[in-house]
């Protein structure tokens, strides 16, 4: 957390409503008051760790007006990671819920290559080397296509797997470089290579 | 072992870490009466030793952003109105940085103070200290090289192979081992960036390479009056990529001469730092039967409950005591080591396929050895619960005391054997077959190889 402001994650509530969370532990001074009107890129307040404080904007796609604060009418509130800062009502029934998606989900029967167990990825050997595989480029069985850091050991992605033929295009690394990953999440999404 | 009174200065102390490490330290605050808050990250929060617990979110599983977040974990202290903090062993244990973080806000740091710690952790300061307090080294550069032709004349004077390691390295990142004097620039230019890029420090020493050898410390505990004592030795020979898995004491590769010796040498020289709190020396013993100075630990270990089957104290009542500023309520002669203890560390990862990790749910855990004078099960696992993916692999440490050896391997086998576990793999055959295998029986191994495993 640094620089212009923290961006707050958003989680869906109830009734179509959004969720804005605390990004750590600290005090967080909230800017806005219940009824006001939030619009996406706005401050909401600071939280504030050992006296160092930033600003807290609310993410794209949160419009709406704030139906809840945390602590009510107080201008100092204790709070930890991931509790409730604001929640947000849409304007108008009809509105969907604010809260981003995250990433397409791999479409029904597309090819893919899933990570075998939940860890960290990372797309290169080493900070200063170049990416294992890049879009666009294919790869083929054997392939190590990154790095699956698990309960610190390293573990290579290699690129295997019955339902997976020879050789593909990959036309989605999904994961960015240190990105947690799940079981079963997509890492590659991934195109036959006919016609060439 | 007599008690003094109560601790008065703490009421809440923070513990700033998690799992197996959390669990033991809360153990002890609940015998003094202390209320421990639990700082821990998204992914820990249900997990069984919170419940009932108090506790605060850091921040994320990933651990830069909660366990080893300074500021996050100072002012999670603060707010849960805490005056100490434990930082356990791993993460910032012995981040001197931190150390002083607590120090400005107010929470009284557990541990020895940041100037020892900040000496303790780049290696040459912390050898010539040990040194002039009287202590062997392993031969070697005299400080860090200045370059590249150093190192090589101070190769040949050593003799190879030789090692090169980085001044405020750990975890066997910026080392390299060169055998041949035509390998030295390539280890010395790759040792010196792996470094840079890991410890933000690219000073490198040498070192002589020791090959086999045992693994043999000693635990010390210091009060902030100068009063040092020891607490008998630990041998950790069994180790897996420099990784411990059994530990026992007292270390019978020693002689009765030489343990004497260097355990009082060892508390000179830690008085001789003005170090405070409880700390280890971790020395290497030669195949010519010489112990060798390697480094300190700055922090209470892993391995602690060996010591404390022997002598009846418990550790980390010392430490919070001596943070608390109490003197130490017991003299070396007080300290009576009996017996013989054997911890064996059982990590969630499979030994039969090179001991990958295997984090998940455990379906069914069962352990019917109950925590007696003879048997001890440290853990924060129980059934359904989820290895995460994030940390360390430990899930367990069954610690087994009896008079000699060889009863303290039978009793650990027989406390090994009743654990159930199931959902995740563990690293319980393989201790199985070490502990019943002629080369660890008698004592006839050195830490290159696993004795009794060829897995």
């Amino acid at each position: 957390m640094s620089g212009d402001g923290h961006v707050l994650r958003a989680r869906a509530g109830e009734a179509g409503k959004t969720e804005l969370l605390a990004p750590s532990v600290g005090i967080f001074l909230p800017a806005v008051h219940k009824g006001q009107l939030i619009s996406p890129g706005q401050s909401v307040g600071v939280i504030e760790v050992l006296g160092v404080r930033e600003q807290l904007l609310t993410p794209h796609g949160a419009t709406g007006r704030v139906s809840a604060r945390a602590g009510q009418r107080s201008s100092r509130v204790a709070v930890q990671f991931g509790d409730v800062l604001l929640s947000i009502a849409p304007l108008s029934l009809g509105d969907a819920s604010a809260t981003q998606v995250d990433g397409p989900a791999a479409e029904e029967g597309a090819l893919s290559f899933v990570a075998p167990m939940s860890g960290r990825f990372y797309s290169r050997p080493s900070p200063s080397e170049p990416p294992f595989v890049e879009e666009g480029g294919t790869v083929s069985r054997g392939q190590t296509i990154g790095l699956l850091e698990v309960m610190k050991t390293f573990n290579r992605l290699v690129y295997q797997g019955e339902s997976l033929p020879e050789r593909a295009l990959i036309e989605r690394i999904v994961p960015w470089d240190g990105d947690d990953v799940a079981r079963g999440d997509v890492i590659l999404l991934l195109a036959p290579t006919t016609g060439r | 072992m007599l008690r003094c009174a109560p601790v008065n200065q703490f009421r809440r102390l923070f513990i700033a870490n998690r799992g197996e490490v959390a669990a033991r330290i809360a153990r002890t605050c609940d015998v003094l009466g202390i209320t421990p808050v639990f700082g821990t990250s998204e992914a820990d929060r249900e997990a069984p030793y919170l419940r009932g617990r108090e506790r605060v979110v850091l921040g994320p599983a990933r651990a830069s952003e909660s366990y080893l977040a300074r500021e996050r974990i100072v002012q999670a202290a603060v707010q849960a109105q805490c005056s100490a903090l434990h930082p356990g062993w791993g993460f910032l244990a012995e981040d001197p940085l931190f150390a002083s973080l607590c120090e400005a806000h107010g929470v009284t740091f557990i541990g020895p103070p940041a100037a020892v710690m900040e000496k303790l952790g780049r290696k040459t300061p912390a050898k010539r200290a040990m040194a002039a307090a009287g202590l062997k080294l392993i031969p070697g550069s005299d400080g860090v090289l200045r370059d590249l032709d150093q190192a090589r004349r101070v190769a040949a004077a050593t003799g190879f192979p030789v090692l090169l390691k980085a001044e405020s390295g750990g975890g066997g990142r910026g080392m390299r081992v060169v055998r041949d004097p035509a390998d030295i620039q390539e280890a010395y230019e790759s040792a010196q960036a792996e470094a840079l890029a890991s410890f933000a420090d690219e000073r490198l020493y040498l070192e002589k390479l020791i090959e086999g050898g045992r693994h043999v410390e000693i635990q010390l505990l210091a009060d902030k009056y100068g009063h040092v004592v020891h607490l008998g030795e630990r041998d950790c020979s069994v180790q897996r990529k420099h990784q411990k898995l059994i530990e026992e004491s007292p270390a019978l590769v020693l002689s009765d001469e030489e343990r004497e010796q260097t355990l009082a040498a060892a508390v000179v020289a830690a008085r001789a730092i003005g170090y405070v709190g409880a700390g280890t020396m971790e020395f290497l013993l030669d195949e010519g039967g010489e112990l060798r100075f390697m480094e300190m630990n700055a922090r209470l270990q892993v391995e602690h409950p060996v010591t404390e089957m022997r002598c009846g104290i418990d550790l980390v009542e010392a430490q919070i005591r001596i943070a608390a500023g109490e003197p130490l309520w017991f003299s070396q002669d007080d300290v009576v080591l009996k017996g013989h203890a054997i911890e064996c560390r059982i990590n969630a990862e499979d030994p039969s396929n090179q001991f990958l990790p295997s984090p998940g749910v455990i379906e069914r855990w069962e352990t019917s050895a109950e925590s007696d004078e003879c048997i001890r099960v440290d853990t924060h696992v129980e059934s359904g619960y989820e290895v995460p993916p994030h940390y360390d692999s430990l899930v367990c440490k069954v610690i087994a005391w009896a008079e000699d050896r060889d009863a303290a391997c039978d009793r650990v086998v027989d406390a090994l054997r009743r654990i159930r576990c199931e959902g995740i793999s563990t690293t319980i055959p393989m201790h199985l077959a070490v502990l019943s295998s002629e080369e660890f029986r008698q004592n006839r191994y050195d830490t290159r190889a696993v004795p009794g495993w060829r897995g």
